[in-house]
């Protein structure tokens, strides 16, 4: 289902569905009056489209020439020029029959026509292949299977309905008809359609762009087998690999090093950046700190490196800065980043990231710098996964970086927050009065000033450990040291016998 | 004054050992300053001492207790370092996983702004190992960020390692501020080390908890024990208004046993 004006309306169906009578477009809440045990999912057209690429980007083991054809919901398509292929695999039955049968392998209800023209074989793939169950294939003559097929089969979209409004509901109705009228009364679309379908008219296919590789390799006579060496090497490759990267306009966000052992066993390295880097210095520099920690084993030597960019965006010069001021460059942050992130590990290195809640060790707290999507988990025991109800999803979403106006209105907090609140016992005076004095860690502090009480109630919306309230007090014991005190349950109304927990200092 | 020394038997040596010296670290053997009075215009010396100079600082705790205390005049300490050097850096704080100063908790993002530091700018660094942790505050540094470390009671933290944190701050006009541990302290490198325990705050009636006084600003005790070319000083200081505040006692006290007419109370605080 998805969200679009007059509410939520159905997607796509599967085939239970079409068959219990719902169809496209149907609002979620009438489907599910005519069939109650409908379950229904949200849409995500921007994943689907992925997929279909992918898919697309699958095929090119039957065809160099491919690409995605997205269309109406659950109608998806994907074109492959065959010219020439078809030799490869004993004919275009074969070719088509195994198409099929690998698509339908992956859990798709697919169906598929080959056709000397590209409208063809889409309208016989959507209207006339449903009754073939290895794939329908026309290979000399055009226009008696395309006349027979509904005009719909045409590519032309919502023309269709007006083409029937006259009556005319096979392509062939239309053949007989003068072209110029029709593209007076219907517009030049409808007639260049036709045309492609006819072969009386060249459609060019835009197929995928292969992936581009950056990669660099060397390789050896005589075994390599210092450290040393290698090291010399991967700067050699990344020189290269800078230089590719360089033509366009590419920076490298996660490389590969392969080693190519004389025995043919390959040792992986990988690593990732904080910022795009394109510097040989940068790269030679990490790998070799991954090198020297990751005591691999040279065996009897390495014959080849290769050094791969698997991920690279763009990255264009930037200009620095006229003035001088006390500032550091970005990209020297970046690099910083980079090399602690591969001597300690990418969960050591932590930026501040906050998120909608009130519960002070879930509104904010560290995460990890590098993955620029990843959720904030800022104590384990408070993490949870992802729920099914829409706020539990909104929680969910990438915690944005500690910026904006909400500083103005940041409640009072201590310096330091503990991971986990820990219980301490208190003695106050009435039961929900200040602690008077209490003893944590084993360490009795007796309480001198106190602020508070600051209650912060339970999200219900969650699901939690402990649904009670906290009256959180801060003190400042007799030394003048402050820590951050609350109790849990309001007296009386959730609990007879409340307990305290120290939750920060200073 | 070199002619007068050069006669000397052995000077000739030494000087060429100064010399040396001065074209390994630059600056390392400065024209002592004129120690800083304990009288003359206090609050003006004062304020001269809080806002620290580039280079390596540190922190220790007076008690195994205070040390969040000691923590929070470490970042008080910074923000305002930050602050009079208008510094766009930024912020590397490295933290051992078991230390001391996590037995109280991580540093929560939304206090360090009442502190002043600004949380999007730090890049908080958890290391294991001493030697790491050694190692990520000298990168720091060397990339030109500014550094809040701690390292705790450890005794690879030696004069070496200090000396290599404190020149590379140094060299890149980088404030380096190092929470030590309560015990015992081996000797550093370090500008000034300061020695931190908290004080009771001025209590405010009208903004406590029922049956209790609220609590002012926060007060601590400051006891600069050890700083290079003068004398060791206590102040006590209060953290009001995102800075810190030396608490003096009124002039009337301090005042010279001469019948000088009284100076007109200026009292700038820092």
């Amino acid at each position: 289902m998805h969200t679009t004006t007059g509410g939520e309306r159905l997607y796509a169906l599967n085939a239970a569905a079409s068959a219990a009578g719902l169809r496209r477009g149907q609002a979620v809440a009438d489907a599910k009056s005519l069939e109650p045990g409908l379950q229904v999912e949200s849409a995500s057209p921007a994943l689907d489209k992925r997929l279909l690429q992918a898919l697309a980007r699958a095929c090119g083991r039957w065809s160099p020439w491919t690409a995605p054809d997205p269309g109406l919901p659950g109608e998806d398509g994907i074109l492959l020029d065959i010219t020439g292929c078809a030799r490869l695999f004993g004919g275009e039955e074969k070719l088509v029959a195994a198409t099929l049968e690998a698509v339908r392998e992956q859990g798709y209800i697919a169906y598929a026509a080959a056709a000397p023209t590209l409208g063809l074989a889409w309208g016989l793939a959507r209207y006339a292949a449903r009754r073939e169950s290895s794939g329908l294939i026309i290979t000399d003559t055009v226009s008696e299977p395309l006349n027979a097929l509904p005009v719909e089969a045409l590519r032309i979209g919502p023309m269709a309905d007006q083409l029937r409004r006259f009556g005319l509901k096979r392509v062939g109705d239309l053949a007989g008809l003068p072209r110029a009228s029709l593209a007076r009364r219907f517009g030049r679309e409808l007639v260049s359609r036709l045309d492609q379908a006819r072969g009386l008219d060249e459609e060019v296919l835009s197929p995928l762009q292969p992936r581009t590789h950056y990669r660099a390799r060397l390789r050896f006579p005589e075994a390599l087998l210092l450290l040393d060496s290698i090291k010399q090497t991967v700067r050699e490759t990344a020189n290269t690999l800078c230089e590719q990267l360089d033509a366009h306009g590419r920076g490298l966000r996660r490389a590969e090093l392969n080693l190519y052992r004389v025995d043919g066993k390959i040792l992986l390295l990988s690593l990732g950046t904080a910022a795009p880097a394109r510097d040989p210095a940068h790269i030679t520099r990490l790998f070799s700190e991954k090198l020297d920690r990751a005591e691999i084993d040279i065996g009897f030597g390495i014959d080849v490196v290769e050094l791969r960019a698997s991920e690279t965006t763009a990255l264009n010069t930037h200009q620095s800065g006229l003035l001088d001021s006390d500032e550091m460059a970005p990209d020297t942050m970046a690099r910083l980043t980079d090399r602690l992130v591969v001597r300690l590990g990418d969960d050591q290195v932590q930026r501040a990231a906050r998120r909608e809640s009130h519960i002070p060790e879930r509104a904010a707290g560290w995460r990890q710098n590098s993955g620029p999507g990843s959720a904030i988990v800022p104590h384990a025991g408070t993490a949870r996964a992802p729920g099914g109800t829409a706020l539990a999803v909104r929680d969910n979403t990438p915690v944005p970086a500690l910026t904006g106006p909400e500083s103005e209105v940041d409640p009072d907090r201590p310096l330091l927050i503990l991971a986990r609140p820990e219980p301490a016992q208190a003695v106050a005076e009435i039961p929900d009065g200040p602690p008077r004095s209490f003893i944590w860690r084993r360490v009795r502090h007796l309480v001198h000033r106190a602020e508070g009480p600051e209650r912060l109630a339970p999200e219900w919306w969650r699901d939690q450990l402990s649904p009670r309230s906290r009256d959180y007090f801060r003190v400042e014991t007799r030394e003048g040291r402050r820590f951050w005190l609350y109790r849990e349950g309001l007296f009386g109304l959730e609990t007879t016998s409340p307990e305290w927990f120290v939750h920060g200092a200073s | 004054m070199r002619s007068a020394s050069s006669r000397r038997k052995g000077r000739p040596q030494l000087d060429q050992l100064r010399a040396k010296i001065r074209d390994i670290a630059p600056g390392a053997l400065p024209a002592m300053p004129a120690p800083p009075g304990v009288q003359g215009q206090a609050s003006g010396e004062v304020r001269e001492l809080i806002n620290l100079q580039s280079g390596l600082h540190e922190i220790c705790p007076q008690d195994y207790l205070d040390t969040p205390s000691a923590l929070a005049v470490q970042t008080g300490f910074f923000s305002q370092a930050l602050r009079r050097h208008e510094s766009a850096r930024p912020i590397v704080w490295v933290r051992r996983t078991g230390g001391r100063s996590q037995d109280f908790g991580q540093p929560y993002p939304l206090a360090l702004k009442q502190w002043g530091l600004p949380p999007e700018r730090i890049l908080l660094v958890e290391t294991s190992e001493v030697t790491d942790s050694l190692w990520a505050m000298e990168e720091a540094l060397n990339s030109g960020a500014w550094l809040m470390g701690e390292i705790g009671a450890e005794h690879r933290y030696d004069l070496t390692a200090s000396k290599r944190l404190h020149m590379a701050a140094q060299a890149r006009g980088a404030l380096a501020l190092i929470l030590r541990s309560h015990d015992r302290v081996q000797p550093s490198a370090a500008l000034t080390r300061w020695r931190i325990s908290a004080r009771p705050s001025l209590a405010e009636a009208w903004r406590g908890a029922t049956g209790l006084p609220g609590m002012g600003a926060p007060c601590f005790r400051a006891q600069l024990e050890r700083v290079r070319g003068g004398p060791p000083r206590n102040f006590d200081i209060e953290w009001k208004h995102a800075a810190f505040h030396v608490l003096e006692p009124a002039p009337l006290a301090n005042r010279p046993a001469t019948d000088l007419p009284p100076a007109p109370a200026q009292r700038q605080i820092a």
